[in-house]
C-alpha cells in the first residue's frame, strides 16, 4: 500500500513538472517611479492597462509611490546610484544630472529594438532637441524622451483658467469681473449667499494646497498663467512673458508674483482663504471642492468631483459646477504645439535588470497607439472602430466617461462598469505622444467628429451666456489666451559648471521664496507683508540671485532665437 | 639572545591553569561584546567616509571620485554671508534651546519610576507603566495624524472650545510659530516619559532593601526614605544618561520636527538635523548638508568630554 502511495506521489510530483515545463513564461516585472504622476496607488498595476501590458507584452508594472515629496524620493533613488527601471522626470535639472551620472541608458544604443521612435518621422524634431540639449556632457546621444510629442494648442479648455460656481454667480446678477482683485469681492459675495455647506461646513473663496511646492509656493506663483506670465517651463523663480517679449525675476518689483502673493493676503485678510491652506495637501483641496467648500478654481480641471454628471450638479433643472468667467484683464497662457515634446520626459534607468523587456515596454510605450488606448482604453469598451475609420464612442463609453465611472477586466475577458467613482488612477498623467497623423481625430474622445457631446444643463446655460462654445473659442476671439513660445519649454543652462552654482542659488534661494510667501499670506497687516517681501528680496540678492537672473535671462534669448530650427513642420 | 639570557619562568601546573581559565574568560568575553564591536565599527565608524563627501562637490548619482574637490568650500559657506550666517545661528539657536528643554526634563522620567515604584497596587502600576511605554512605539507619523485630528481647525479641540462658547473663530494650533518649543517638547515627553523611566525602574529595584528597612527603624517617613535612599540610589544612572545627552544635545533626531514643519513655525522648528535633510535631500546640496552634519559631530565631542570632566570634578566618578 505505501509503494503504491508513494508511486502515486512520483508520478504526480512528474505530472507536476511537466506542466510547469509547458507553463506560459512568467511575465517580466518592472518599476516605475514616474515624478508628475497624480496617481495615489501603488503596487502592481492591475488595472486595464495592467492587463494590456501584460496581454501584448507579458510585462507587469511595479508602480512605486510618487505623490508628495517626490524630488525627497528621487534625491534618495539617485543618491543609491540606482534608478528604477522607468523613470519619469518632471524637473529638467535632475534630468540633466541623471544622464550626467550615467544613470540612465542610452537610448541609440537601443535603435533597433525602438523601431517606434526612431522611424516615426513625428518624432524627429523631439529626438534631434534632445539630444542637442540633454545629451551626456555633450556627447549628441539620446538619454530621455519628452512627454506630450506634437501636442498641440487647446482645443477647448486651457489648463489655467478662472472658474467659479456657477449658480452663485447668477444668483449675483452675473456681475462684471474686471481684475484679479474682484475675484475677491465676487468670493465674498458668493460665500455672503452660501456661508455654509448643506453638511454644515464653512465655505471659503478658495484654500491652497503646499504639497507640490519646489522653489515657490506653486499654487501662489501659478495665478501668473492667468495673465500670460510662466513662472515654472524657463524656471520658477523666472517670469516669463509667454510669447517672449520680456523676461524679470519673480522677486523684481514690477513682478507679477508679488500681486499673486497680494491677493492671497487679502483673501485671508477677508477670511476667503481656508485657514488649512497651509498644512492641506492637494488631495484634501480636492475633496474639499468635491464638498461645495470653494467658490474659485485656478484650474480648468480643479475641483474635486462637483462637475462630475455622477453628483447631479451640473445636470439639475437650475445647474451648479465650475465654469470659466472671463476676468477682464486677464490674458491667459496657452501652450504652443509642442514639436519638442514638454519639458517632462521619460528615461530607462542604466541599473536595469532586464534592458531587454525595459525596451520593449518603452517602444510600446511611445507608439501612437499606446498614447491612443491609453487616453480611451482598449478597442470594444468604451470605443470602437466605425466603418469609416473614426474611433465611435459605445453606450458603454459614454456611461463611463459622463458618470466618471470605474471599470475593469474581469478573469474570463469581459468587462465590469461599477457605480464607484474613478479613482485617482492616472499613473502617466501626461501622453507620450501628444498627437499623430494617423490619428487626426484627435486622441482624446471629446474631439472626435463622431463625439455625442451631450451637453450638460450647465454647460448649455454657460454657452447661451458667453455666446461661444467653448472657452478656447471664446480667448481666441475675444483676445483673452496667449499662445506661447515654443522657447519657453526649450530654455537649458548648457555650461555645467554653471549650472551646478545655480542650482545651489535656486536651492537656497527657494527655500527663503518658499517660506516666506506662505508668511506673506498670512502675514498680519500690510507693514508685516512689505517687510517680509523686502527681507526676502535682501536675502536673495546676497545669496548671488542676480547672478541666477542674469544666467536665465541670457538662457532665455539663446531658446528664442534656437527654437525656430526644431519647429520645422514635418 | 634575549630569551638566553632570561630566567626561565618558574611555572607551576597550578599557575598555568589559571593563565588558561583567565585567557579562556577572557576569549569568551571578546566573542560575547564581539557583535556591538563590530556593529558600532559598522554604524558609527564606517559611515564617516562620507564625510569625504564635503570636500567635493557632489551630486547625488555620481560617483564620490568623479566629484570635483572644492576643499573647505562648503565648512566657509555659512559664514561666506549674511543669509548663511543668519540661517546657521538660528537652526543652532532651535537645536540648543530644543535640547535645552529636553535636559531640563531629564529628571521628569527619574521622579516618574521613583513615584511609580512607591504605588503598591501592583496591577495599576503595571498598567500605568505599559500604557506609557506604549507610545514609545508609534511613530512620529502617526502622533502627527493624531495630533492633526484633535488640534486641526476641524478638530476636536476647535469644536470643543466652540461648543463651550470659549472661542468664536476656531484657532490654528498647528501654523503658528507660537509655543512651538514647548509644545514639541510636551510631544516629545508624552512618548518618551515611559520608555524612559524603564532604566530606573529596574535601577530602583537593585537598591538594598535592608537600607529601607534601616531607615524605617530609624524612624524615616515614606518621604524621607524616597528623598534619602531612592533619589541618591539613582543618580549615578541619572548622570550617566546626563553625560550621554549632553552629548546629544545637538542631535534631536528629525522625524519628529519634519513631520510637524510647516512654513509658519519653519523658522522655530528647523533643528540641526532636519536642517541637514533639508538642505541635502530636498535642497540637493548634499555636500553642504554633510559640511554642517560634521560640525555636529565635532561639537558633540567636544562635549561630552566637557561633562565628563565636569562629572569627574563635581561627583569624582565619570565614564571614562
Amino acid at each position: 500500500m505505501k509503494r503504491l502511495i508513494s508511486l502515486l506521489l512520483c508520478l504526480m510530483l512528474a505530472l507536476g513538472v511537466c506542466s510547469f515545463g509547458t507553463a506560459e513564461e512568467a511575465p517580466v516585472t518592472l518599476t516605475a517611479f514616474v515624478m508628475q504622476s497624480v496617481c495615489t496607488e501603488f503596487g502592481i498595476i492591475d488595472d486595464w492597462s495592467g492587463k494590456v501590458m501584460l496581454d501584448e507584452l507579458n510585462i507587469q508594472i511595479e508602480f512605486l509611490p510618487a505623490g508628495d515629496n517626490v524630488l525627497d524620493k528621487l534625491q534618495s533613488y539617485m543618491a543609491s546610484g540606482k534608478l528604477p527601471d522607468i523613470v519619469g522626470f518632471k524637473e529638467q535639472q535632475y534630468t540633466q544630472q541623471a544622464i550626467n551620472a550615467g544613470l540612465l541608458e542610452c537610448l541609440d544604443d537601443h535603435q533597433d529594438e525602438l523601431p517606434n521612435i526612431f522611424e516615426d518621422k513625428g518624432n524627429t524634431n523631439a529626438i534631434n532637441y534632445w539630444r542637442d540639449k540633454y545629451s551626456m556632457k555633450g556627447d549628441g546621444k539620446l538619454y530621455a524622451l519628452p512627454t506630450a510629442i506634437n501636442s498641440p494648442s487647446s482645443t477647448k479648455d486651457t489648463n489655467w483658467q478662472t472658474r467659479f460656481r456657477w449658480n452663485l454667480y447668477k444668483e449675483l446678477g452675473m456681475p462684471e469681473v474686471g481684475t484679479l482683485e474682484d475675484i475677491l469681492d465676487i468670493c465674498e459675495e458668493m460665500v455672503a449667499l452660501e456661508p455654509e455647506t448643506p453638511d454644515g461646513k464653512k465655505t471659503y473663496g478658495m484654500g491652497l494646497f503646499s504639497d507640490w511646492d519646489t522653489h515657490t509656493a506653486l499654487e501662489i506663483s501659478t495665478l501668473s498663467f492667468l495673465y500670460g506670465i510662466d513662472t515654472e517651463y524657463v524656471s520658477p523663480l523666472m517670469e516669463t512673458e509667454v510669447t517672449g517679449q520680456w523676461i524679470r525675476s519673480i522677486l523684481d518689483d514690477e513682478a507679477f508674483y508679488k500681486r499673486a502673493l497680494h491677493f492671497y493676503f487679502d483673501a485671508n485678510q477677508r477670511g476667503l482663504l481656508d485657514p488649512d491652506s497651509i498644512s492641506m495637501t492637494f488631495n484634501d483641496v480636492q475633496s474639499k471642492y468635491t464638498n461645495g467648500q470653494y467658490m474659485f478654481s485656478w484650474f480648468s480641471w480643479m475641483h474635486g468631483n462637483y462637475n462630475s454628471r455622477g453628483e447631479g450638479h451640473t445636470t439639475a433643472e437650475n445647474p451648479d459646477g465650475f465654469i470659466y468667467i472671463p476676468v477682464t484683464d486677464s490674458v491667459i497662457y496657452d501652450k504652443a504645439t509642442q514639436t519638442v515634446g514638454r519639458n517632462w520626459c521619460y528615461g530607462i534607468s542604466a541599473a536595469c535588470e532586464n534592458m531587454e523587456a525595459a525596451m520593449k515596454w518603452f517602444n510600446w510605450f511611445y507608439a501612437p497607439y499606446t498614447s491612443f488606448i491609453l487616453s480611451n482604453g482598449p478597442e470594444g469598451v468604451r470605443w470602437e472602430w466605425n466603418e469609416d475609420g473614426v474611433p465611435e464612442m459605445t453606450e458603454d463609453g459614454y456611461k463611463i466617461v459622463r458618470g466618471n465611472l470605474y471599470w475593469y477586466f474581469n478573469e474570463d475577458g469581459t468587462y465590469t462598469i461599477t457605480d464607484e467613482v474613478a479613482p485617482g488612477r492616472d499613473y502617466w498623467n501626461t501622453k507620450p505622444i501628444g498627437a499623430h497623423e494617423d490619428y487626426p481625430f484627435g486622441f482624446s474622445y471629446s474631439e472626435w467628429p463622431t463625439y455625442d457631446d451631450d451637453p450638460t444643463n450647465l454647460t448649455k446655460e454657460w454657452r447661451e451666456w458667453i455666446g461661444y462654445k467653448t472657452q478656447v473659442e471664446y480667448g481666441k476671439a475675444t483676445g483673452h489666451i496667449k499662445v506661447a513660445t515654443g522657447a519657453l519649454d526649450a530654455t537649458v543652462i548648457e555650461d555645467a559648471e554653471l549650472k551646478d552654482e545655480l542650482d545651489i542659488i535656486s536651492g537656497q534661494v527657494g527655500s527663503i521664496i518658499r517660506t516666506n510667501s506662505w508668511k506673506m499670506v498670512f502675514a498680519a497687516d500690510e507693514d508685516e507683508f512689505e517687510a517680509l517681501w523686502k527681507d526676502m528680496q535682501d536675502k536673495a540678492a546676497e545669496l548671488g540671485f542676480d547672478k541666477y537672473v542674469d544666467a536665465y535671462t541670457e538662457a532665455f534669448a539663446k531658446a528664442l532665437e534656437e527654437i525656430s530650427q526644431y519647429e520645422v513642420e514635418y | 639572545m634575549t630569551e638566553a639570557v632570561r630566567p626561565p619562568a618558574r611555572k607551576t601546573a597550578k599557575g598555568n591553569q589559571l593563565m588558561n581559565g583567565r585567557r579562556r574568560a577572557g576569549r569568551i568575553l571578546f566573542a560575547m561584546s564581539a557583535p556591538f564591536l563590530i556593529a558600532t565599527l559598522l554604524f558609527c565608524y564606517v559611515p564617516m567616509f562620507g564625510w569625504l563627501y564635503s570636500f567635493v562637490n557632489y551630486k547625488a548619482g555620481f560617483s564620490l571620485f568623479s566629484s570635483r574637490w572644492v576643499g573647505l568650500k562648503y565648512f566657509a559657506m555659512p559664514f561666506s554671508n549674511f543669509v548663511l550666517r543668519d540661517e546657521f545661528l538660528r537652526v543652532m539657536r532651535n537645536t540648543l534651546i530644543t535640547s535645552g528643554y529636553h535636559l531640563l526634563g531629564s529628571p521628569l522620567p527619574l521622579f516618574f519610576a521613583i513615584f511609580l515604584s512607591e504605588i503598591k497596587f501592583v496591577r495599576y502600576r503595571k498598567s500605568v507603566q505599559i500604557l506609557t511605554t506604549v507610545p514609545n512605539f508609534v511613530s512620529w507619523v502617526i502622533v502627527y495624524s493624531v495630533v492633526h485630528s484633535l488640534l486641526s481647525l476641524d478638530g476636536f479641540v476647535n469644536h470643543f472650545l466652540q461648543m463651550l462658547g470659549l472661542t468664536a473663530d476656531p484657532i490654528n494650533f498647528m501654523a503658528t510659530s507660537k509655543g512651538v518649543w514647548i509644545t514639541q517638547w510636551g510631544y516629545g515627553t508624552w512618548k518618551g516619559l515611559g520608555w524612559a523611566s524603564i532604566m530606573y525602574m529596574s535601577a530602583i529595584a537593585g537598591i538594598d532593601q535592608e537600607l529601607y528597612e534601616a531607615a524605617s527603624i530609624d524612624g524615616a517617613d515614606r518621604f524621607q526614605k524616597m528623598w534619602h535612599i531612592t533619589v541618591p540610589g539613582l543618580l549615578g544612572t541619572y548622570f550617566v544618561l546626563l553625560m550621554i545627552d549632553i552629548g546629544h544635545i545637538l542631535s534631536n533626531g528629525m522625524e519628529q520636527y519634519y513631520v510637524f514643519e510647516n512654513a509658519m513655525n519653519h523658522d522655530k522648528i528647523e533643528v540641526l538635523d532636519l536642517f541637514v535633510y533639508n538642505q541635502g535631500i530636498s535642497g540637493n546640496n548634499i555636500s553642504y548638508a554633510t559640511a554642517v552634519g560634521m560640525f555636529k559631530s565635532v561639537v558633540s565631542l567636544g562635549l561630552l568630554f566637557f561633562a565628563n570632566n565636569l562629572s569627574k570634578a563635581v561627583r569624582g566618578d565619570s565614564i571614562f
